[in-house]
């Protein structure tokens, strides 16, 4: 479950969010949507411990994430699964690797590590292309790699900040059908998007800010 | 240790280029410099120093009788010493013998060039007072003791011991400085790899500690290489140095010595990493 109270951060002095306050519950889908600049990313920044709010509290998982202290950070976001507009994936890793990342950080055996990748890549698709280096795929793939990265850790919460916003609309909706796919599973996602027709295709609870307020918090994208 | 911390140290030392190999060969030097001072050393004060050992006084005398004579007023006088007289030509083949490769210039020279010497075992402690006693001896036209140049032998070494020792430090300083440089510049040529780490669950010390391996062993290494040279040139008989065997103590810490520099370069370079909010 996610508690966001009374959220407000501001950037030198120019408010990003202002006063938002929602709950999702544990297994939901949620679209965050709203114009470019509306606190969306913003949000999902602090959701992730990337940044601290000013004012308000957010409760993930059980975890106050405002009074994290630096070294839990890292153990609190193995937990959560980001993924990003720009894939962030590292460059100079295969995909293998970029999806075995942490688990090769936690000690797991090698060849468990290749295990539960190839399963999380399999499920991507992408289980022919473990050994290709990000460069070398194309920006849908390297989205499901960045999926697939979020998702070997099993995790009880995925973010998604605007993960189809560098994709043509065909790859959007195969990737949507992913994270529907992996709420179905049980896994609670935020899902940001600017994308009017991507909710309207997959209708779910959606909350809708616009110049850092909560404007709307309803179902499906009518205005 | 685990395959990322190994995969990064690699990257990060080939990614180190030629400032890396600047900074081996800094502390190389350094250490070998360091290590030939404490043993010279070591060798001075055993061999030529030391309060055990005990003074020479050279007497030159106007002949090989009249060094005899006082050799037996001071054997009378002082019935501890040992006193030895080397006539001309016994001090033609002492040369020859200390310089051979000279040795048949020297044996060219006339006997009479060279003079009469009355060599004197005598403790420190009566050094100076038999000296003064020897020079007021007629016949003795110079009576030198040992304390002649022991004095500034130690002023000598002294000086050359604070210049090593500063020449070195200022090596593994300028070592410590290139591994904050190189160390700096890979952190910020890896800012965004480093925030996807961070942001994929990548702990601090997965992000710093292969910086602060890769900033040691880059120091380490030269100081390892270093101590190694010392061990076989101390050691190796073949080389014939004459040197005295650094005990293996010293090594170990003048090998330590570079990845301390290294750690702290790394630690310095580490600080352009910003932290998490």
């Amino acid at each position: 479950m996610i508690i966001i109270e009374n959220l407000s951060k501001s950037y030198g002095g120019r408010p990003a969010l202002k006063g938002v306050s929602a709950q999702v519950e544990q297994g939901e889908f949620v679209f965050l949507t709203g114009p470019s600049g509306a606190g969306k990313s913003t949000l999902l920044r602090l959701l992730y411990r990337a940044e601290l709010p000013d004012e308000g509290r957010i409760v993930v998982g059980g975890t106050d994430v405002g009074s994290l202290r630096r070294s839990e950070i890292a153990f609190f976001r193995r937990r959560l699964g980001v993924v990003f507009q720009d894939f962030k994936l590292l460059r100079r890793r295969t995909v293998v690797e970029n999806v075995t990342f942490v688990l090769a950080l936690l000690n797991v055996p090698e060849r468990d590590q290749r295990k539960r990748a190839y399963q999380v890549l399999r499920q991507m698709g992408l289980q022919h292309r473990m050994t290709a280096f990000p460069d070398e795929l194309s920006g849908g793939e390297q989205q499901r790699v960045a999926v697939a990265r979020a998702l070997v850790l099993q995790p009880d919460v995925m973010l998604a900040d605007e993960p189809t916003g560098n994709l043509d609309p065909e790859r959007s909706h195969e990737l949507m059908e992913l994270f529907k796919t992996i709420n179905y599973q049980g896994t609670t996602v935020v899902f940001a998007t600017h994308d009017r027709s991507l909710i309207e295709a997959h209708p779910a609870r959606t909350l809708t800010l616009d110049r850092g307020r909560l404007a709307r918090d309803g179902w499906g994208g009518a205005a | 240790m685990n395959r990322h911390l190994l995969r990064e140290i690699a990257r990060q030392l080939g990614e180190s280029g030629g400032a890396g190999l600047v900074a081996v060969l800094m502390v190389l030097v350094a250490t070998v410099l360091a290590g030939t001072l404490l043993a010279v050393r070591a060798w001075i004060v055993a061999e030529l120093l030391s309060s055990d050992r005990e003074a020479t006084i050279t007497v030159t005398v106007e002949s090989p009788g009249t060094a005899t004579a006082l050799r037996g007023e001071l054997t009378s006088r002082f019935p501890g010493i040992a006193a030895t007289v080397m006539a001309p030509a016994a001090v033609r083949a002492e040369l020859a013998s200390w310089f051979p490769h000279i040795a048949g210039a020297l044996s060219a020279v006339s006997s009479d060039s060279y003079p009469t010497l009355l060599v004197v075992h005598v403790a420190r402690a009566d050094e100076e007072s038999l000296t003064a006693w020897l020079s007021q001896r007629p016949g003795v036209q110079l009576a030198v003791g040992s304390r002649f140049w022991r004095e500034p032998l130690q002023r000598v070494l002294a000086g050359a011991l604070a210049g090593g020792l500063a020449l070195t430090i200022t090596l593994l300083t300028g070592c410590g400085i290139v591994v904050l440089l190189v160390v700096r510049l890979m952190v910020l040529g890896h800012a965004d790899e480093i925030e996807i780490m961070r942001l994929i669950g990548a702990r601090e010390r997965d992000i710093r500690v292969p910086y602060l391996v890769s900033g040691a062993t880059l120091a380490g290494l030269g100081s390892g290489i270093g101590a190694l040279m010392l061990l076989i040139l101390s050691r190796v008989p073949a080389f014939g140095l004459p040197l005295f065997p650094l005990p293996m103590e010293t090594l170990l810490v003048l090998a330590a010595t570079g990845p301390l520099v290294g750690l702290a370069g790394a630690l310095l370079g580490l600080a352009a990493l910003p932290r998490e909010p």
